[in-house]
């Protein structure tokens, strides 16, 4: 692949932002459960699971990035609309894909909410003991909200600043707790713990959600460079990250213990001892991590979400649209009784999750390709067809390659295209 | 909760009521700071004894007699800073459960303090002086960890008795600490089946668990000379090093412990030439022998006596012999497998003389 010439575009996010877009809203609440759960059905062989987990996650993200470049650019609300009209009666696109976008925007808010309230639950638990839970959950919104003031290239920046801030402590945390690891805690391996494997692949798929966060932002990834490497790296980083984690759970834990503990990361991070005496308890360290790694997810979310009603209802200013969500964001926080109710809801919006941001991606996918043949619209083919007759048009020859070609793919498309992006 | 309003609680212990066996003592320990040597730079520092408080408050539950506490107190109870827990023996042959359960829920509590048995009465130990450290009851904790170091002593901080109390393949162990005159004695760890203690191994059999079980080497040996009755020499091991095989025979599951030790003479009472191979060789056999007869008198006790899985054998079967561990029910079964113990002393170096010195 010939490097990619970037030219100076401020507004357009690079493929290490989209990196850093999937990796920082992968990690939240669900790492401290993860031990846990993946070692739940399937005892000491949890990190199997953990394996087959990353695999079907790349294979999801490889179809969303596939998604997002097919669709170059355009605003994910308009190509949602988009391809569910079919030719004949395109009114069928809005009545489906509207009440589709709502939940949507529905589901990333309830993320959000929740992802801020068990913020609040283990920050109680574990180190503001006295602080009252609205405080915290109120300071988590609000510091998404400000995020919501800027532009969606801030948010970019913010996550793929935050990146090392999480992922280095967190591996050096993962790496550390292996000095009071048994490695008889992870035998037998075989023989497979079949049985055990698809309730344990369910759980893990559902730790890896979040890379959905990047169909609202892909109106802002440019065409002219390739997502798709750096996204299958960011997976990557998770997974190892995870594999990591819940390895050393095991090995330090054992499968049984695991199943007592409510948040087992965080006890992990309570046995490990630093050889060099600058802070006796780690879970500081950890916790301070994490507030970034949650405040990731429940901002990107927060964002994507008021995002896609302005883009729906072709509203300027997303920040009041933020505004107005802050209240309720508050209330369904607030409204889980207890961890319980928390875990069980988390557990449920996981199912919902993994069908909105993996399935009918991939679903939206299919769909365009069967439309369109691989191309970004029939006609398009039609009519570069009529003006080369001879050339078998490629989706290749549509892409990246020169201006010129892109110019009159663009003019071809501006029937539909609500904003005609800048062509560099 | 800022700083100076707590009021930390460096270890604490917990014991039968005396006047009414349904309820428990717990006591504190609360270090005052003014008193700890270094501290503040006043002419008044000084350690030891005067640097504490001991409290004690009684209720049903530990959770109630630690609020019994409280009402005595001045400022909050702040267990973030609590290093030694000790646990009277008579509670932990008992039901150990409320202890752990309470440990476990409470989240200042940090899984790498010590935990310790006490035979008798467990507040004893927040009342004596050992006179080598500020705060006298981080001798215990400081005489665990040094012990561990050399590996006399098995590791065993609290969340390690947590991890073996949850797994069902291995039945937990405590270390236990005896008062004595002026300071702390270790005397073997105490043995528990679920919640309860049901038995305890005095230090050799200790140090034949740990050869097993953890591959150390544990303490010295002494063997018994040739010639002349009553005198020994003594050996150092540096390494051991144990090798597991299980095989299940005509239903009868054998377990093949291959110990390693390798070491030095560290005394030697006896006449015995160290230039000659074939004395080499007897000593050696010999060695191997006692230690052989120290395991076999460990087995009897987890085996027949107390009947717990006090040496991880269940542990290593459920990881390396999968189809074993799921033929049988380990808890009924560990009692009847037979075990067989074998050493392999290798002795490295007899010290700077050779033969007896005179």
């Amino acid at each position: 692949m010939n490097k990619q010439n970037l030219s100076i575009e401020t507004d357009k996010f690079t493929p290490s932002q989209s990196m850093s877009l999937i990796i920082s809203s992968i990690i939240g609440v669900g790492i401290l459960l993860l031990p846990r759960t993946t070692s739940k059905y399937m005892f000491q062989q949890g990190w199997i699971a953990m394996v087959i987990g990353l695999f079907a996650t790349l294979c999801f993200t490889w179809a969303i990035t596939k998604l997002i470049t097919h669709m170059r650019g355009r605003i994910f609300a308009d190509y949602v609309i988009h391809i569910l009209a079919p030719t004949r009666y395109p009114w069928i696109g809005k009545l489906i894909g509207i009440p589709l976008l709502f939940a949507f925007a529905g589901l990333w808010l309830l993320l959000t909410a929740l992802v801020s309230r068990a913020f609040g639950e283990v920050v109680i638990t574990a180190v503001l003991v006295n602080t009252p839970l609205e405080v915290i959950v109120t300071s988590m919104l609000l510091v998404s909200l400000y995020l919501c003031m800027k532009k969606e290239i801030v948010v970019a920046r913010v996550n793929e600043f935050l990146i090392p801030v999480m992922i280095v402590p967190l591996l050096i945390l993962a790496l550390l707790s292996f000095q009071n690891a048994n490695v008889y805690h992870l035998m037998p391996l075989f023989p497979l713990e079949t049985k055990g494997i698809p309730k344990s692949l369910v759980t893990t798929i559902f730790a890896f959600q979040g890379y959905d966060i990047i169909l609202p932002f892909a109106s802002r990834f440019s065409q002219n460079v390739k997502y798709m490497r750096a996204n299958l790296l960011g997976i990557w980083v998770v997974g190892i990250l995870y594999i990591l984690v819940v390895i050393a759970g095991l090995l330090v834990f054992g499968y049984e213990e695991l199943q007592r503990q409510t948040w087992p990361t965080l006890e992990l991070v309570k046995t490990v001892n630093v050889p060099v005496f600058i802070l006796e308890r780690m879970e500081a360290v950890f916790i301070g991590v994490w507030v970034a790694a949650i405040f990731t997810t429940a901002a990107n979310y927060y964002y994507a979400a008021s995002k896609l009603i302005c883009d729906i209802f072709h509203i300027r200013k997303l920040f009041y649209v933020a505004l107005a969500f802050a209240p309720l964001l508050y209330f369904v926080a607030m409204h889980p009784r207890n961890l319980f109710d928390l875990l069980a809801y988390l557990d449920r919006i996981s199912w919902i999750w993994f069908f909105m941001g993996s399935v009918i991606p991939v679903f939206f996918l299919g769909l365009s390709f069967l439309r369109t043949g691989g191309l970004p619209n029939e006609t398009v083919r039609k009519s570069l067809k009529s003006l080369h007759p001879d050339r078998d048009v490629s989706h290749r020859m549509l892409g990246s390659g020169g201006a010129g070609r892109t110019d009159l793919c663009y003019r071809i498309h501006c029937g539909y295209q609500s904003k005609k992006p800048q062509t560099p | 909760m800022e700083l100076e309003e707590r009021t930390s609680v460096i270890a604490f212990t917990v014991d039968i009521n005396q006047k009414n066996p349904k309820l428990l003592d717990v006591s504190i320990q609360i270090p005052i700071p003014i008193k700890i040597v270094g501290a503040g730079g006043g002419g008044a520092a000084e350690g030891g004894r005067e640097a504490v408080k001991v409290m004690t408050g009684s209720g049903s539950t530990i959770s109630e007699a630690k609020q019994n506490i409280q009402k005595n107190l001045n400022q909050r109870l702040f267990f973030g800073h609590t290093r030694v827990v000790a646990i009277s023996s008579e509670v932990a042959k008992t039901d150990i459960s409320d202890f752990v359960d309470n440990m476990r829920r409470f989240p200042q509590i940090r899984r790498l303090l010590v935990p310790v048995i006490v035979p008798g009465r467990a507040s004893q130990i927040l009342e004596k002086d050992p006179k080598l450290e500020q705060i006298p009851v981080m001798y215990i904790k400081e005489m665990m960890e040094s012990g561990a170091k050399i590996q006399l002593i098995p590791d065993i901080s609290l969340g390690e008795f947590f991890i073996n109390m949850s797994d069902s393949s291995i039945h937990p162990i405590m270390n236990m600490v005896t008062p004595t005159d002026n300071g702390f004695k270790w005397s073997g760890v105490a043995v528990f089946n679920g919640p309860k203690m049901v038995g305890q191994l005095n230090d050799e059999m200790v140090w034949a668990y740990m050869n097993l079980h953890e591959n150390h080497p544990g303490g010295d040996i002494k063997i018994p000379c040739f010639d002349e009755k009553g005198k020994y020499s003594v050996f150092h091991a540096r390494k051991a090093k144990t090798k597991v095989k299980v095989e299940k025979k005509n239903h009868q599951i054998h377990a093949y412990y291959q110990v390693d030790v390798e070491g030095d003479i560290r005394e030697s009472e006896c006449n015995l030439d160290f230039n000659n191979e074939e004395i080499i060789n007897k000593i050696q056999k010999s060695a191997a022998e006692v230690y052989e007869a120290r395991a076999k008198k460990m087995i009897q006790y987890v085996q027949k006596d107390i009947r717990a899985d006090a040496i991880g054998l269940g542990f290593i079967v459920r990881a390396r012999y999968p189809e074993i561990w799921r033929a049988v029910n380990w808890e009924q079964e560990f009692p009847n497998v037979q075990i067989h113990v074998t050493y392999k002393v290798n002795m490295r170096r007899f010290g700077m003389v050779i033969g007896k010195s005179r």
